[in-house]
């Protein structure tokens, strides 16, 4: 190709806009977001729902949150970014209303530290138990070890922070009471995520305690020691927080958050062929992100976890050797748990096997899925695109068709494809508004490693 | 580059953010819009990209530009929210519907605001010709990051470039011939 550009690209040099659409109300839009990242996973809205669905909606109650807020949002973000720690002119540091709408039980350390920043410090403690000693998890004074984050606010110029994690949970109580420290926040960490925190801070009536997860003994109290409800006067006073776990609801104490498997190694989903197996991981080198769904959305429970990053589709034949079939960029895997996803498997007619992959498990409307075969006889894989239809109705209502490909189809999340005299029947996905929807017959060319559209009918 | 220093950075400050925004907000929109022909697609994707760069700055790692790094984003964030529920939704009709008689409003917008006509033409183009024109001839970027970016061989990009322009020329000969001499 000639590397002689055109006359009219000096055509393309700017635009296409003549006005800045990125502007400063944009960027401000995304410094909120930024800052109020929980409270969108918490919402559901965390990647897509917030700027799809939620997008006005959003962008309202953030704004008003900044008016309601800005006093208190400004600086806490400021100085959580900051590490804590530093002393700083007018207004708090971190507010107890910043805590609450932002730190959560089951939060990873990625997603605190985006909502506080890096810690003051780090601690941790390990105790010796006799052999047959057992965690109770809802227990701290029962673990083996314990660790935690803590972070300190507008410390006095000076002031020597004193903290032992064997001590009202590392905090400096009487530092905040005296004011060399405006406040402090103690995170503590169990299987890596939040399993409970503590904020002290000062009000009108002095030291102020706020605790999120399970309001239990103190890290330096073993069980034995801990005060029961009845023996504790003031149970709810901030200074006499209760040393007995209260009545946690029922859900509550029902809930197991899972841990999450290790990024960038394993094999997230398979599919077994007479010649040999499929295998998708993540991408050598790349950068996988899981992390828990945080909010039950149409793509499933908080707690299911979510898979993002590049992935390699590989196929090993029975001799060991492996091929690349394919690369699935930016891919999305919704599953309960970290179990291997297995294809679904078709058995084709001619000694071939049709392989489907469905990243996620559920949704509201559709599943997208992947299809990839495998000559049994000749090892030969296949991965194979869909033939689309794509209807326009130009400006003069004249109706136009165009046929186009697309990597991946989408299937309905009851009715699974199925195979009938050699081709595969797919329900498609059912839309809010819509009456039924549309089972398209493919039939696949194995040649061209596509999916010909045979046909589209309308159902109920 | 201004921005090089973000491949050190674990954390993204505020005003790094802020500068970051200032500096490439509107490419990475411009871009945001190319790719997907709408402009509150745009909005979001555009939104979401900066936010995505606060919340995973520690993945950059310099090995490409900050531009391209952006642009990565920007790409895999747009096919995501093709893939999104309600994406899916619009599409599932199999339909796109433009508008009864004449341009929507916001068509005949737009096609005010462009700079220069000729970019109704470039929106014309089928998505994978239109972006790597747009990459080369908008962006000036060189054919192997081009490649790096979209995950093709320098000579499939140099393929779809040589068409792309191909189809252009043509687009271009015949708006000149509607307009007449």
């Amino acid at each position: 190709m000639s590397d002689r550009k055109p006359d009219w690209y000096t055509r393309l040099k700017s635009g296409p806009f003549e006005e800045p659409i990125f502007d400063m109300k944009m960027q401000s839009a995304v410094e909120l977001r930024s800052r109020s990242v929980k409270s969108a996973e918490t919402n559901g809205k965390r990647r897509r729902a917030g700027a799809w669905a939620g997008g006005a909606t959003a962008a309202a109650l953030l704004a008003l949150c900044a008016l309601l807020f800005v006093p208190a949002l400004g600086d806490p973000f400021r100085m959580a970014a900051g590490g804590g720690g530093g002393a700083s002119e007018g207004g708090p540091a971190m507010t107890e209303v910043y805590v609450s709408a932002h730190l959560h039980v089951g939060m990873t350390e990625d997603q605190v530290k985006q909502a506080f920043g890096k810690p003051t410090e780090g601690m941790s403690v390990r105790r010796d138990f006799a052999a047959s000693h057992v965690e109770d998890r809802t227990d701290i004074g029962t673990w083996t070890a314990v660790e935690a984050w803590r972070y300190d606010y507008e410390v006095r110029a000076g002031y020597e922070v004193q903290s032992d994690l064997g001590t009202d949970a590392g905090a400096d109580k009487e530092g905040v009471r005296r004011g060399d420290i405006a406040s402090q926040l103690v995170v503590i960490w169990k299987d890596g995520l939040v399993e409970r925190a503590y904020y002290w801070y000062r009000d009108e009536n002095g030291l102020a305690q706020a605790q999120y997860g399970p309001q239990m003994t103190s890290p330096d109290l073993p069980p034995s020691q801990a005060v029961s409800p009845e023996d504790n006067q003031t149970p709810d006073s901030p200074e006499n927080p209760p040393e007995q776990p209260p009545e946690a609801s029922p859900e509550e104490s029902q809930v197991t958050t899972p841990s999450l498997p290790a990024a960038n190694v394993g094999v997230r989903a398979t599919g077994r062929s007479a010649s040999g197996t499929f295998e998708i991981r993540p991408k050598k080198d790349g950068d996988e992100r899981i992390s828990l769904l945080g909010a039950p959305s149409c793509y499933g429970m908080e707690t299911d976890l979510y898979f993002w990053g590049d992935y390699e589709l590989y196929f090993r034949d029975a001799a060991g050797h492996e091929t690349l079939v394919r690369e699935l960029a930016g891919l999305e895997i919704v599953q309960r748990t970290d179990a291997v996803i297995q294809f679904l498997k078709y058995e084709w007619p001619g000694d071939k096997e049709l392989f489907l992959f469905i990243p996620r498990y559920t949704d509201c409307h559709g599943l997208e899925f992947y299809a990839f075969g495998v000559d049994t006889k000749t090892g030969e894989t296949s991965s194979f695109s869909f033939e689309q239809v794509v209807t326009t109705i130009d400006e003069n209502e004249t109706e136009s068709t165009s046929r186009g490909e697309s990597p991946y189809w989408t299937t309905s999340t009851a009715v699974k494809p199925v195979l009938e005299d050699g081709k595969l029947i797919v329900e498609g996905g059912r839309g809010a508004g819509q009456d039924g929807a549309i089972r398209y017959t493919f039939e696949p060319d194995w040649a061209k490693q596509r999916m010909n559209l045979l046909n589209r009918e309308q159902i109920p | 580059m201004a921005h090089d220093y973000l491949k050190y950075v674990s954390d993204l400050q505020a005003n790094s953010l802020q500068s970051l925004m200032q500096v490439h907000g509107q490419e990475v929109w411009n871009y945001a819009f190319l790719l997907t022909k709408n402009h509150h697609l745009a909005d979001d994707i555009a939104q979401d990209v900066f936010l995505q760069v606060y919340l995973h700055i520690d993945s950059f790692r310099g090995q490409s530009s900050v531009r391209t790094w952006l642009f990565s984003i920007t790409r895999n964030i747009a096919f995501n929210y093709k893939k999104s529920a309600f994406f899916r939704k619009a599409m599932l009709l199999d339909y796109i519907v433009p508008g009864a008689g004449a341009k929507s409003a916001e068509d005949q917008y737009m096609s005010r605001a462009y700079t220069d006509n000729i970019w109704e033409l470039v929106l014309k183009l089928p998505a994978k010709y239109r972006e790597v024109l747009i990459l080369d001839a908008r962006y000036e970027m060189p054919l192997a990051e081009i490649a790096v970016l979209l995950r093709l061989s320098i000579g499939t990009v140099k393929s779809r470039l040589h068409r792309a322009r191909g189809k252009l020329k043509t687009y271009l000969e015949e708006a000149d011939r509607h307009v007449g001499p």
